[in-house]
């Protein structure tokens, strides 16, 4: 039996669309829906995986705004049993620091005996890989990122086997940790279906649990924007200038020989 | 007080990573303008730190002891928790750490059990007039960049993404090594077990290791992109690719550039048989030139480029492969 956690965050869908008001600082969402993380899909995949083969519970647990419910619903549409949305305006403009320590508390709260916690690798919108690290730190327990393949479980003696990847290595790395401990799953373009009748049973029989801070009873100065120590002097958005190109007229033959004189010319610049 | 600059290594080879050399500089700039000392820090290797000694790049490095690990053993927690006490001990300012898969996993941790706060992956770095260092961020595919700063915290930590191709390198008359021992656990609850090389024929046409990509979008047959592929091993040049094309399966997604793959900085990108939509382009930073090949002048990649060439990209593609691969 393994007790599985899955953190999950939504984001926009088409991040590259996103501007920000650089009066305000503030995000133009428009009215723009959210959806799941899609580096998230891989860590629920492994989750699911893991309990249909040892046995146990997967809860997946999310901070967002209340509005991230429905995709909260869609995780249990993808076959996780529970899942909690851990929500407060107390717990608004929280850095990537204070954001994991609310969610190692609700971790705590939530699911005391965890065995795992997965996280996807990085968030699609923010890209910093910061949260299941500083998870792992306030819950004290072991971590490991970029997790691809779990080679054992020692269910008895809690001991599991890891494969994890270094791209920028070209290394695989075997690890063997003792549970509880946090994973990151290294990025798989997948995309698990919802199935529709378990995620309209989650919804009328309202099984996402809201937390707040009622709950968990954070110190409000570890939470929020007083418990982040990084703050944003500014936000622009990233300046391009349209470009007129240069039409070439050439016949195919000519381009293809011009093309591969550019490229040895480049080549050589470099050395 | 000091700048310190975390020296990452691959454990298994005892190699400095080029990305820590890459970073010094950004390291020095910062600690002259706040009038304080460069350091670096090495974690559990005399072979790494007497490498780093004898490069001369630093003033003075670092090698944290680790009492009963052997040398190059690597754990997250291992290594945070060094980091950790070794910053308890001196008056670290700004804690620098290159942005490798490796360092983007310590670095977290540490800053968590320290405390403080820490901007990831940040593509340059900067002290305003009221001595604040402050960290442009990237985000949203790039398309937005956040100006942050840790206000009132030491240190202020940073993973930052070195640029391998601007590198001035500076060195001085000598370096001073200093081994430091720190009392850790020996494990903590993680083991490191055995590693390998990933052998992958298409590791040597990656686009995030070229200088010249050719991307591949839907304008172009499952044939060609193999032709491409042939040619960019043949040129010694990378390839990367659009979301059409590794949703499809013709390429995987180590090829994918953009918003949900990777975000290259190329000098030269020769965009095949692509339409050129938000979510690719964001992928593409900082070219000196864009080269599209596309059989519609009206595709939004023609506001992309430097240079535009009207044909079907598949024509090209035979017509290279016909000069290159004969």
């Amino acid at each position: 039996m393994l007790n599985i956690v899955v953190i999950t965050k939504t984001v926009v869908p088409i991040v590259s669309t996103v501007k920000v008001d650089e009066k305000t600082g503030s995000l133009i969402r428009e009215g723009v829906p959210t959806t799941l993380n899609p580096w998230d899909y891989a860590a629920i995949d492994l989750a699911i995986k893991l309990r249909d083969e040892y046995g146990g519970k997967i809860v997946a647990i999310s901070m967002a705004p209340p509005f991230a419910k429905d995709v909260l619903e869609d995780i249990i549409g993808m076959g996780v049993d529970e899942a909690v949305l851990v929500s407060d305006r107390a717990f608004a403009g929280s850095d990537t620091l204070a954001t994991s320590y609310i969610l190692a508390a609700a971790i705590r709260y939530v699911m005391p005996d965890f065995d795992i916690v997965l996280a996807g690798q990085e968030a699609a919108d923010s890209l910093t890989s910061h949260v299941p690290a500083q998870v792992a730190s306030f819950l004290s327990v072991p971590y490991l990122y970029y997790v691809i393949n779990v080679v054992k479980i020692d269910l008895v003696n809690k001991i599991v086997n890891v494969e994890r990847i270094l791209e920028d290595e070209d290394r695989i790395e075997e690890f063997k940790v003792k549970l509880p401990a946090v994973f990151s799953v290294y990025k798989k373009n997948i995309i698990l279906p919802v199935k529709v009748s378990r995620k309209i049973e989650a919804k009328l029989n309202r099984k996402v649990k809201i937390i707040t801070n009622r709950e968990l009873n954070l110190d409000q100065s570890k939470i929020g924007l007083a418990g982040s120590p990084t703050r944003v002097a500014k936000v622009v958005n990233y300046k391009y200038e349209p470009k007129s190109p240069l039409k070439i007229e050439k016949s195919c033959e000519e381009f293809a020989r011009w093309l591969l004189d550019l490229i040895q010319e480049k080549t050589r610049e470099k050395q | 007080m000091t700048v310190l600059v975390y020296i990452d290594y691959v454990p298994a080879t005892r190699q400095p990573r080029q990305e820590s050399l890459a970073i010094i500089d950004v390291a020095r700039d910062i600690a002259q303008k706040l009038g304080v000392d460069v350091e670096g820090v090495v974690v559990n290797s005399v072979v790494v730190a007497t490498k780093l000694r004898d490069m001369k790049i630093l003033p003075k490095i670092y090698n944290i002891r680790l009492k009963n690990v052997p040398e190059g053993t690597y754990t997250p927690t291992l290594f945070g928790e060094a980091l950790v006490e070794f910053c308890k001990r001196r008056n670290v300012e700004v804690f620098l750490f290159p942005a490798t898969q490796r360092c983007r996993e310590i670095a977290p941790y540490v800053a968590a059990k320290l405390d403080t706060g820490l901007v990831a992956d940040v593509s340059e770095l900067y002290v305003d007039e009221k001595k604040e260092v402050i960290a442009v961020k990237p985000s949203f595919g790039e398309n937005i960049l956040a100006h942050i700063y840790i206000p009132d915290r030491k240190p202020k930590m940073f993973t930052v993404r070195a640029s391998l191709r601007k590198r001035t390198i500076t060195t001085y008359d000598t370096c001073e090594l200093i081994h430091e021992e720190v009392t850790v656990q020996e494990h903590y609850g993680i083991e490191y077990v055995k590693s390998g090389q990933v052998y992958d024929p298409d590791i040597e046409i990656l686009p995030e290791r070229h200088d010249i990509v050719i991307g591949v979008g839907a304008g172009l047959s499952k044939d060609s992109i193999e032709l491409v592929k042939a040619i960019a091993k043949k040129l010694g040049i990378g390839v990367g690719a659009t979301k059409k094309i590794t949703d499809r399966g013709i390429l995987s997604s180590k090829f994918l550039i953009g918003e949900s793959g990777k975000i290259i900085r190329p000098r030269v990108y020769i965009a095949l048989g692509i339409s050129g939509a938000p979510q690719h382009m964001t992928g593409v930073k900082d070219y000196e030139l864009l080269i599209a090949v596309n059989i519609d002048e009206r595709a939004p990649i023609v506001n992309y480029s430097t240079h535009f060439y009207k044909s079907d990209a598949n024509e090209l593609v035979r017509k290279i492969a016909e000069l290159v691969l004969r």
